[in-house]
């Protein structure tokens, strides 16, 4: 109370009613709701009714409102040059990864792998073929070092992949062995992950990734019928591998050292809070919620046609609402890509997810490596090109040098055109401060690099999601609010 | 015998609205909202703008549902022109201090 007197009541403060709109964007949330975001993302929902007063000043906003949109940077006095200021500060800081150019570098050891995963999106091999045709070599390897080091970033990701990459561990220590020398030499800060099954886990490798501190992203679709269903191997027993891999992992180098993700595969829809709670079981704290992907030979093997975005969105909408309540009821587990969408909505950050990048992430922010060599803009253009797509194929470590393989006409081509802010109904988008423009998505799916946003799977489930956690933020009790805001990355 | 084509009443609609209200490019922005449904045909001729709408095979919508989502879609359109042309300064002025001493201008 003695504080309350120090002040004076907010009545003294009027809210000056004549203001100037700043650079917005505005997209129908539901019948009667609209979003505003300026050009940086800030955000706010109004109703329809305050929209068109808000534009055409044909009635008065009280002041609650008023001072909201001056706040969050919608509007301003006219006069201050503060508001213009902060927002190109702000926007600066959203694209501030553009400078430092390629930072994730995707190296294929090899196509052989022990599973047979029915959605699999490349032509992996069995594990009896030929090693000398289907692993990296130490002198491809030797190649790719050298152009993941002429990339300008300071600090660079190396991820493995594969098939199973750990088939090709030797490749794996030569990198790794090669890169840390390197880094050391030119200054750069290094970060290594392993994309693996975990079957071929062993104490050596255990070892190495806590010597070198890397980080194991592996993939867990639920109990151990659905996994094994979705992902089987010789011996059915890929779940039991799995869980038993994961704990190695925790016990040896630590919990912040794993993450597990799922693929939906049409069998997956009706199982949301079973592969949640199976992620509880094994102590993880993170799921990745992922639709399959319409590459390669997800596509031709016909999985992709099982089921469409829609039924997508009720089964993350459908887990989202599971996962908040287990988080309520005191277990912390984060949705991924919610993180990265709240992270893009709620801070000045954006932290450099290759699918919500405009200008595009392909080749820009991640860049991979085939086993032999063959140089791509992004996974995804390698699953495309194992089905004859080659059209995102940069080159070959081999026989181009960086400036050919960064320079790529069509690559460059497809980045200019592709631009959200210049795509239509893109450009109009509330949400293109948090979406990307995706052109190997967009060639898989319509042939056209931009794509017609109507016909976009990639446009439908962004925009699906983009609206479920808006709306979220808006309606949700408080704890629910508080549960989303702490996956933010600040 | 002479065989008459069967034609879907449903199947095609026009709108006509004032090109002092809207403009062609808000015409061209609301229409390609719909293009999932139908395709379209434009035509300005003194002091109107003719809108076609022809609905694909298949569509969900009729173009009777169309002729009213294009309508309401057009007052935002032409909200979204207003906002463009108040703000246009206000845009250049965040992305000049955006890349303001930066190397990417010299």
């Amino acid at each position: 109370m003695a504080l309350m007197k120090r002040f004076k009541s907010s009545d003294n403060f009027p809210v000056n009613s004549e203001y100037k709109l700043l650079p917005i964007r505005f997209t129908e949330l539901d019948n009667e709701r609209v979003v505003i975001t300026n050009m940086v993302g800030e955000h706010i929902v109004v109703s329809q009714d305050s929209l068109n007063s808000l534009i055409t000043r044909s009635k008065p906003l009280d002041d609650s409102l008023l001072a909201e949109l001056y706040s969050k940077h919608i509007i301003y006095d006219g006069v201050s040059q503060l508001p213009l200021k902060l927002s190109g500060l702000k926007y600066r800081t959203k694209i501030a990864r553009l400078k430092n150019f390629t930072a994730l570098h995707m190296v294929v050891t090899t196509l052989r792998c022990d599973y047979t995963c029915h959605y699999c999106q490349v032509s992996r091999q069995n594990l009896s073929s030929d090693n000398s045709q289907f692993d990296m070599t130490v002198e491809t390897a030797d190649k790719v070092l050298n152009l993941i080091f002429k990339s300008p970033a300071k600090a660079l990701k190396i991820e493995f992949q594969g098939g199973e990459s750990l088939l090709n561990f030797d490749v794996i220590k030569h990198i790794v062995l090669n890169a840390e020398i390197r880094a050391e030499t030119e200054g750069r800060n290094m970060q290594y992950v392993i994309a693996t099954n975990l079957s071929p886990l062993n104490d050596e490798i255990l070892e190495f990734c806590k010597l070198y501190r890397i980080y194991i992203s592996t993939s867990l679709d639920g109990p151990f019928k659905l996994h094994n269903r979705n992902r089987p191997r010789p011996g059915n027993n890929g779940h039991q591998l799995t869980v038993a891999a994961i704990d190695k992992v925790k016990s040896h180098i630590g919990i912040d050292h794993i993450s597990a993700l799922m693929t939906t595969s049409g069998r997956s829809l009706d199982f949301s809070k079973e592969i949640i709670d199976e992620y509880i079981k094994n102590g993880l704290h993170a799921i990745f919620l992922r639709p399959l992907s319409p590459y390669g030979f997800a596509v031709t093997k016909g999985h992709i046609n099982r089921y469409d975005t829609e039924k997508w969105l009720d089964f993350f909408k459908e887990s989202l609402s599971y996962i908040i309540e287990v988080n309520k009821q005191g277990y912390p587990l984060i949705e991924q890509y919610s993180s990265l969408i709240l992270t893009k909505i709620l801070t000045a950050r954006d932290l450099g997810y290759v699918d919500l990048q405009s200008p595009a992430g392909a080749m820009i922010s991640g860049i991979i490596y085939n086993y032999d060599g063959d140089v791509y803009a992004s996974d995804e253009a390698r699953m495309q090109a194992e089905i004859g797509h080659t059209e995102f194929r940069l080159g070959n470590v081999n026989e181009n040098t960086y400036e050919e393989i960064i320079g790529n006409e069509f690559m460059l081509d497809s980045i200019e055109k592709s631009f959200a802010i210049s795509s239509p109904q893109c450009t109009d988008c509330a949400f293109l401060p948090y979406c990307g423009s995706d052109p190997v998505y967009h060639l898989a799916t319509q042939n056209d690099v931009v794509g017609n946003k109507q016909l976009s799977g990639f446009c439908k489930k962004n925009i699906g999601i983009f609206k479920l956690l808006i709306t979220l933020l808006e309606d949700s009790d408080l704890h629910t609010k508080r549960i989303l805001k702490s996956w933010a990355r600040y | 015998m002479i065989e008459i084509p069967s034609i879907d009443l449903n199947n095609k609609a026009l709108l006509v609205v004032s090109n002092t209200t809207y403009t062609m490019q808000n015409v061209e922005s609301a229409s390609y909202r719909f293009t999932g449904f139908a395709s379209f045909n434009f035509l300005e001729k003194d002091t109107e703008i003719k809108i076609e709408i022809e609905c694909l095979p298949n569509s969900d919508l009729t173009a009777n549902d169309i002729y009213h989502l294009l309508k309401n879609q057009l007052l935002s359109e032409s909200l979204r022109q207003k906002i463009a042309d108040q703000t246009e300064t206000e845009r250049n002025l965040i992305l000049a201090y955006a890349f303001s001493n930066t190397a990417l201008v010299k």
